[in-house]
């Protein structure tokens, strides 16, 4: 084996513990790749799974649950506010030299549920979530798109002026260069985003180029699997790390399961960790803080807060659940296209954005690709063949209906949320659209995520694709954009928490992911959730700041204690 | 192509083998325990939507417990009332031969599709696979989301294997050496060339529309 990749710029270099303190179920990650460590955090900053003892109470300034978009970025913030923070991450901590090309093992790595999270309606259909320390943003495409400027009237309408274009402006910079979000090298992209960009050319339809939060992005297209060069910058290489600097601490693989509430008042979480073999929960432990941050999503987060009881006002928590779904088209070429590789969407075809429709390529693996196709045994393997000839590529539909986040039966969450009979005509709509678009750039059959629908092979049978012939029940959606659910209002009346993030009924609570979002917003949201969070941040680090005087500062060691069961 | 070690040699690593990654000391979850039924259950649903027959498909034993072993590690992770719907799910679809052949005579039979001993047992798969394929496709929308999501479960893994891949002509471990030694390049002070952009080029592609 040889040495472990180093990536420099400090990218890669993230802490990576890796197993418990007795070996027990592992030992040194730079021992097992035979090289020495590299520049890691001190080890009491970060304690794993089996790191966790039944019993163990922590104390910190501000305990922030979860690690993705809005959390790390909340937490860097606090951190170099001088503020003693903890975050608390229900998956583990893997570092980007641990990335692989490989479903099999990425998705019970990286992914909640090991990508089945579901969406129960019409026509129920899958999510995905990260769950790691980067939460989604380890496992997204990756883009950088502020909301349109009629959603940020509509904030401002609804909140205050500082949620308008001009308000959120410097959030919106600052996120963006935190995060370095930029347009692609030219290396970087392959043929199907040059296909998708010169068949709306043809088709005099507009193509905008993304910006991505990347650091010399070179195209190696894992984006859903992690990126393998280091050069997303997900929170995990770019927040965190920042974090970590500044002092924070981080307790991975433990599952927050509720809030401490004193007095009327959140004073902390408690949780349990999760056992690496049985995902069950082992140890107990207990975060006390003076201030908690919930950002583990808009399905997570509401569920968290449900417990409790708290959004009463409004009766809104969990509600305003919206979720971007998608639908795909998977087009086969006569030549090979090799759209593995390649950034993940270079580009977008933002033509029918104001209709709220927006198409693109999102090539993936082959394990991917074949779920995509509606084949069986050896056809499926007939059709496969072609693997290299064929371009995965989506239609995004802004919501027009929203959903609900609920506790179900049997223990299960119960997120639920169905399209309307208006975004079925949209979705059918944007569909023929990218088909058009490859049937112009000479594909020679399609496979369209509508179940019952076989392949299309000719353009005439595009006008079967009606709402009239197909139902809701039919599409197979997805969505990695998971939105609402813990409102931001001004009034509590009609939101969960006030324009600082903090929950109306209960103090001490402040929410800094996308279950903030006051509506959808028909764009990638990470950047958005990011300039949210550290809107938050600021205001509970002045908050802190100002109860305190100066917030204290002391040894990493020093701050932990550790309570026999 | 860059040349010379690889920078990130646990890239070749195969899944089965990431019991303890070597980056990080991960461990991949225990799989799913299940009973004799629901096991055999399993396999013959794994055995029916495989491309038994297919020249140059492996689909020997050894893949097929690979794609076992990748489908019970998922059941694992999955919330649990879900995890259960599933194996339940593998039940029925494995008598789906007994049930089904009310309306796909031609298809059905006494028999589970767990069920390959004897004489024509490959021509039995590649009709039990027509048999899948056909309630995927079926009027009743539980029942066909039932099939897919068995097939997205079954074929996401094996076509997720080194063998299978490469049997259908992919290998991305040389283009993600390329592009982390091109990164480490450019993060050293490199400019990207000609040689470093991703083909097919914006010529190439310009030249494919309306042939």
């Amino acid at each position: 084996m040889g040495p472990p990749l180093s990536l420099g710029r400090g990218v890669g270099d993230e802490p990576h513990r890796h197993a418990s303190a007795s070996g027990a179920t592992g030992g040194s990650a730079s021992a097992a790749a035979g090289s020495p460590a590299r520049r890691l955090p001190a080890a009491d900053q970060l304690r794993a799974g089996p790191d966790h003892r039944d019993g163990d109470v922590h104390h910190c300034d501000v305990v922030v649950i979860g690690t993705g978009a809005g959390g790390a970025a909340a937490g860097a913030t606090l951190a170099e506010a001088g503020l003693d923070v903890i975050f608390v991450e229900e998956g583990a901590w893997h570092p980007t030299s641990s990335f692989s090309p490989w479903l099999s093992e990425t998705l019970p790595r990286l992914y909640r549920d090991a990508g089945t999270t579901l969406l129960y309606g019409r026509s129920t259909f899958l999510a995905a979530e990260g769950r790691c320390v980067g939460g989604s943003t380890v496992i997204n495409g990756g883009m950088c798109w502020r909301p349109p400027a009629s959603v940020l009237a509509e904030w401002a309408a609804r909140i205050g002026p500082d949620f308008g274009e001009a308000g959120l402006d410097p959030l919106f910079a600052r996120a963006e260069r935190d995060l370095s979000a930029r347009p692609q090298d030219p290396w970087s992209v392959g043929g199907d985003n040059r296909l998708m960009a010169q068949g709306a050319e043809r088709l005099g339809w507009r193509h905008d180029r993304n910006h991505r939060n990347h650091d010399h992005c070179v195209g190696a297209n894992t984006c859903i699997l992690g990126c393998v060069t280091g050069a997303k910058q997900s929170t995990l290489v770019s927040y965190m790390p920042r974090a970590m600097a500044a002092g924070a601490r981080a307790l991975t693989e433990l599952r927050v399961d509720g809030l401490c509430i004193e007095g009327g008042r959140c004073v902390g979480v408690r949780g349990a960790a999760v056992d690496r073999r049985t995902l069950q929960s082992s140890a107990r432990v207990e975060v006390r803080a003076r201030a908690v941050v919930v950002a583990c999503g808009a399905i997570q987060s509401a569920l968290l807060l449900l417990r409790h009881g708290v959004g009463r006002p409004s009766g809104q928590l969990g509600r305003n659940f919206v979720t971007h779904p998608n639908a795909k088209v998977l087009a086969v070429y006569p030549d090979p296209v090799r759209a593995w590789q390649g950034v993940s969407q270079w580009g977008q075809v933002r033509e029918f954005h104001e209709q709220g429709i927006v198409l693109a390529e999102n090539m993936g693996p082959p394990g991917i690709i074949a779920a995509a196709v509606p084949r069986l045994g050896r056809a499926a393997w007939a059709a496969m063949q072609q693997y290299d000839h064929m371009i995965l590529s989506g239609v995004l539909v802004e919501d027009t209906s929203s959903g609900r986040v609920r506790r179900g039966p049997f223990g299960l969450s119960w997120p639920s949320y169905s399209i309307t009979d208006r975004d079925l005509a949209q979705f059918l709509t944007a569909m023929r659209r990218l088909c058009e678009l490859h049937f112009e750039m000479g594909a020679e059959r399609m496979y369209l995520s509508i179940s019952g629908v076989d392949e299309i092979r000719h353009p005439d049978q595009l006008r079967q694709l009606t709402p009239d012939r197909i139902r809701i029940s039919q599409m197979e959606l997805f969505t990695p954009h998971l939105m609402g659910t813990v409102r931001l209002g001004a009034d509590p009346r009609t939101s969960v928490v006030d324009a600082a993030g903090a929950l109306w009924d209960l103090p001490g609570c402040y929410v800094a992911d996308a279950s903030l979002f006051p509506t959808p917003i028909g764009v990638n949201p990470q950047i958005t959730i990011t300039a949210l969070a550290l809107r938050v941040a600021d205001r509970l680090a002045e908050t802190l700041r100002l109860a305190t005087g100066r917030a204290p500062r002391s040894s990493p060691v020093a701050r932990s204690s550790s309570v026999p069961a | 192509m860059s040349g010379g070690p690889s920078p990130a040699p646990w890239l070749d690593l195969r899944p089965s083998q990431l019991q303890r990654h070597p980056a990080d000391g991960w461990v991949l979850p225990d799989p799913m325990p299940l009973g004799a039924w629901t096991s055999r259950s399993l396999a013959g649903v794994i055995r029916a939507m495989l491309p038994i027959g297919a020249a140059g498909a492996p689909v020997d034993a050894a893949t097929q417990a690979e794609v076992d072993l990748a489908v019970r590690v998922t059941l694992r992770c999955m919330q649990p009332p879900l995890a259960r719907g599933l194996m339940l799910l593998f039940v029925l679809l494995d008598l789906a031969p007994m049930w089904a052949a009310v309306w796909r005579p031609r298809l059905g039979g006494l028999r589970r599709l767990c069920a390959t001993d004897g004489p024509g047992a490959e021509a039995r798969s590649q009709r039990d696979a027509e048999l899948l394929e056909a309630l995927s496709h079926c009027g009743w929308g539980a029942l066909r989301d039932a099939v897919t999501a068995a097939r997205a479960a079954i074929l996401t893994a094996y076509y997720d294997l080194p063998q299978v891949q490469r049997a259908i002509g992919h290998d991305p471990l040389p283009h993600l050496r390329d592009r982390i030694a091109l990164r480490q390049r450019l993060l050293q002070g490199g400019v990207g060339g000609p040689a470093d952009h991703l083909s097919p080029s914006a010529t190439e592609v310009a030249a494919w529309g309306r042939r």
